[in-house]
């Protein structure tokens, strides 16, 4: 009985411990998917509003 | 005195003279274009466009417009040592520069250049993966016209 006991509180702690690191490190935190939109730096003419035609393709596409 | 055809033409001088003054100033104040290019896809998909401005106070500013590039963990801003970054492999070992962790996924963000970093040597800019070591997305710069 006590040795189980022993073993669940491990267990517990183990699984606290593993919640925490997993909390710290989440990996999802690294991955970079947000919008920015920085203004110019002074003396750069504000960004025309056209897009860059056709920048979006593969390279076995040239 | 000054005569009434005379007066006109002096203070169409002076406009002018200030005018000019303004300009020069204005020129002086804004950042020069020294290189350009656009994204395209290397191992992921990525657009927009590169410019390099030289600011009127000497320091070097990379700027990313209309930039869109696929999401990804660890994405860093790289000047890598080649003309072009197709792929990873093609310039995986190639000397590069670090500008900074990538801010945003998407939209127009700057990134200041080291002075001592050689612009005639790194001539790409590209998208990497720290964590998986792959090249997203390149932009090849070329001197602005």
């Amino acid at each position: 009985m006590t040795r189980r006991f022993l073993y669940a509180v491990l267990l517990a702690v183990f699984l606290l411990v593993c919640g925490v690191v997993w909390y710290l490190f989440r990996p999802e935190k690294a991955f970079i998917d947000n919008p920015v939109n920085e203004p110019p730096p002074p003396g750069v003419p504000a960004d025309d509003t056209a897009p860059a035609p056709n920048s979006a393709h593969s390279p076995g596409q040239q | 005195m000054l005569s009434r055809t005379k007066f006109p033409a002096l203070a169409l001088l002076v406009a002018a003279v200030f005018l000019y003054i303004d300009a020069v100033q204005a020129r002086e104040k804004s950042a020069k274009v020294l290189e350009k290019g656009k994204f395209h896809n290397a191992d992921k998909t990525g657009k927009g466009r590169a410019t390099l401005y030289q600011l009127a106070d000497g320091k070097r500013v990379l700027r990313l417009t209309h930039f869109a590039v696929d999401n990804g963990p660890d994405l860093h801003v790289r000047l890598i040592a080649a003309k072009d970054a197709r792929n990873t492999a093609s310039v995986a070992n190639t000397d590069h520069v670090e500008l900074g962790k990538l801010k945003g996924n998407k939209g127009s963000q700057n990134y200041e250049v080291p002075e001592n970093v050689d612009l005639s040597k790194y001539k790409v800019v590209s998208i990497w993966c720290n964590r998986f070591s792959v090249n997203f997305a390149a932009a090849p710069l070329k001197a602005a016209e």
